[in-house]
């Protein structure tokens, strides 16, 4: 594979594997080809061609049109099966956390399990046929934000434990003495219990690589 | 889809089975454990004399480490206040309630006593205050009745038993220490206010 293909593929990364994107992909590929043929034609070097060449199409997200006829109602009860799978992991993450102060987070993994269990039900049973648009890109970027917001969530929230943890010994120059297996577990858990909510981003970013699965053709 | 969600069910089902074992089981027996240990540590008979080993000190003025030391003896479930007096190390231990001079609280104080005497080197004298009435035992008093310093009794576990035992457990120092009546004024060589 030569730089302009790694380039074109690196343009199609989030982009659903479909003839139209397919036949796209090729277009530009060749356009790419060309353009860096007229440039070393020209004399420009073989290096600056091809990145000269990049530049011209740095992005396809104009070039593709992002509505997608989806089949909503499976789709939606794909993204409900994903939440009732997520909470199960949440609740298996809090397992631990039951012989520590955090315990009660065990009832709240169960509560949530049942509940999003209670709810796929509902949709399998209750489900309406339809079908819609939905827009990949705006999948991307709830993925993408979602991210974000939680990277500073955690990181907000693991800086406030050290801090609370540590913040005496750093003010007075005292070293932190941690006793034992269970001190440990105790101090590892404060940084633990924010992390489960991972599973949030997780879940949005699996709604994103779910939507192209429920495309609808023609 | 339903091949996913049974697989999804039966890791709902293994996961639950996990949970009750963990949480009614495992958990349940644990804190029930611990609930008796921390019943035990209100009681002279049954307290690990290990818990307050942290809080030795060669001296009186750490009001911190002399509060959590009597925090880990018995009569800890008891509100109390604490006062230290530096030019004497007399510490006053001021219980809000009226005092019950049954033989188990006399003969926590008297394990308490011994307790913080052998923790606290320079403790010179300790006031029980009460709503009706105080306690005051000395070093003296308490010294007379052991052959090794009182901080050794400490170092050996064995040591300690044997002391408590001997000295408090069978009552010979109950009498002295903590009579019933508690209304007389203390003295060096009283026991009471």
């Amino acid at each position: 594979m030569n730089e302009l293909e790694r380039h074109v593929e690196k343009l199609f990364r989030h982009q659903p594997d479909t003839p139209e994107t397919q036949e796209l992909r090729e277009e530009i590929l060749s356009n790419l080809q060309a353009k860096r043929e007229d440039l070393l034609a020209q004399g420009m070097d073989e290096r600056a061609a091809t990145e000269a060449a990049k530049r011209d199409i740095p992005s396809v997200d104009g070039l593709i049109d992002d509505q997608q006829t989806t089949n909503v109602e499976r789709y939606r009860m794909a993204c409900a099966q994903t939440v009732w799978l997520h909470c199960i992991l949440f609740w298996i993450g809090t397992l631990p956390l039951l012989f520590t102060g955090y315990g009660w987070l065990g009832t709240v993994g169960l509560g949530l399990s049942v509940l999003s269990g209670v709810g796929y039900l509902l949709f399998w049973l209750l489900h309406p046929v339809m079908q819609g648009t939905r827009s990949l890109a705006g999948a991307r970027r709830r993925k993408s934000m979602a991210w974000r917001i939680w990277g500073v969530f955690y990181a907000v929230a693991a800086l406030s434990v050290a801090a609370m943890t540590f913040g005496s010994n750093l003010w007075y120059g005292t070293p932190v003495t941690i006793e034992g297996p269970y001190q440990w577990a105790v101090m590892a858990s404060r940084f633990y219990v924010p992390l489960l909510t991972v599973l949030i981003p997780l879940t949005v970013s699996r709604f994103a690589a779910l939507l192209p699965q429920y495309r609808v053709e023609g | 889809m339903k091949q996913k969600n049974v697989r999804i069910f039966l890791l709902m089902l293994v996961t639950f089975l996990v949970y009750w074992f963990l949480n009614y089981g495992v958990v349940a027996e644990l804190q029930l454990r611990r609930s008796i240990y921390e019943h035990a540590q209100t009681s002279a008979y049954f307290h690990n004399i290990q818990e307050i080993l942290p809080y030795r000190s060669p001296y009186l003025g750490d009001a911190s480490n002399t509060g959590n030391l009597f925090y880990h003896l018995p009569l800890h479930q008891y509100p109390m206040t604490f006062a230290i007096e530096p030019e004497t190390c007399t510490l006053t231990v001021h219980y809000d309630t009226a005092a019950e001079t049954t033989e188990q609280v006399r003969e926590n104080l008297a394990y308490n006593t011994l307790a913080a005497m052998a923790a606290i080197d320079n403790l010179q004298c300790i006031q029980y205050e009460f709503q009706d009435g105080t306690y005051c035992i000395t070093r003296q008093q308490v010294e007379k009745r052991f052959d090794v310093p009182l901080s050794a009794l400490l170092d050996d576990t064995e040591q300690w038993e044997k002391a408590t035992q001997h000295e408090i457990f069978l009552g010979t120092v109950l009498a002295e220490w903590f009579p019933m009546e508690i209304d007389t004024p203390c003295s060096s060589d009283s026991q009471q206010v």
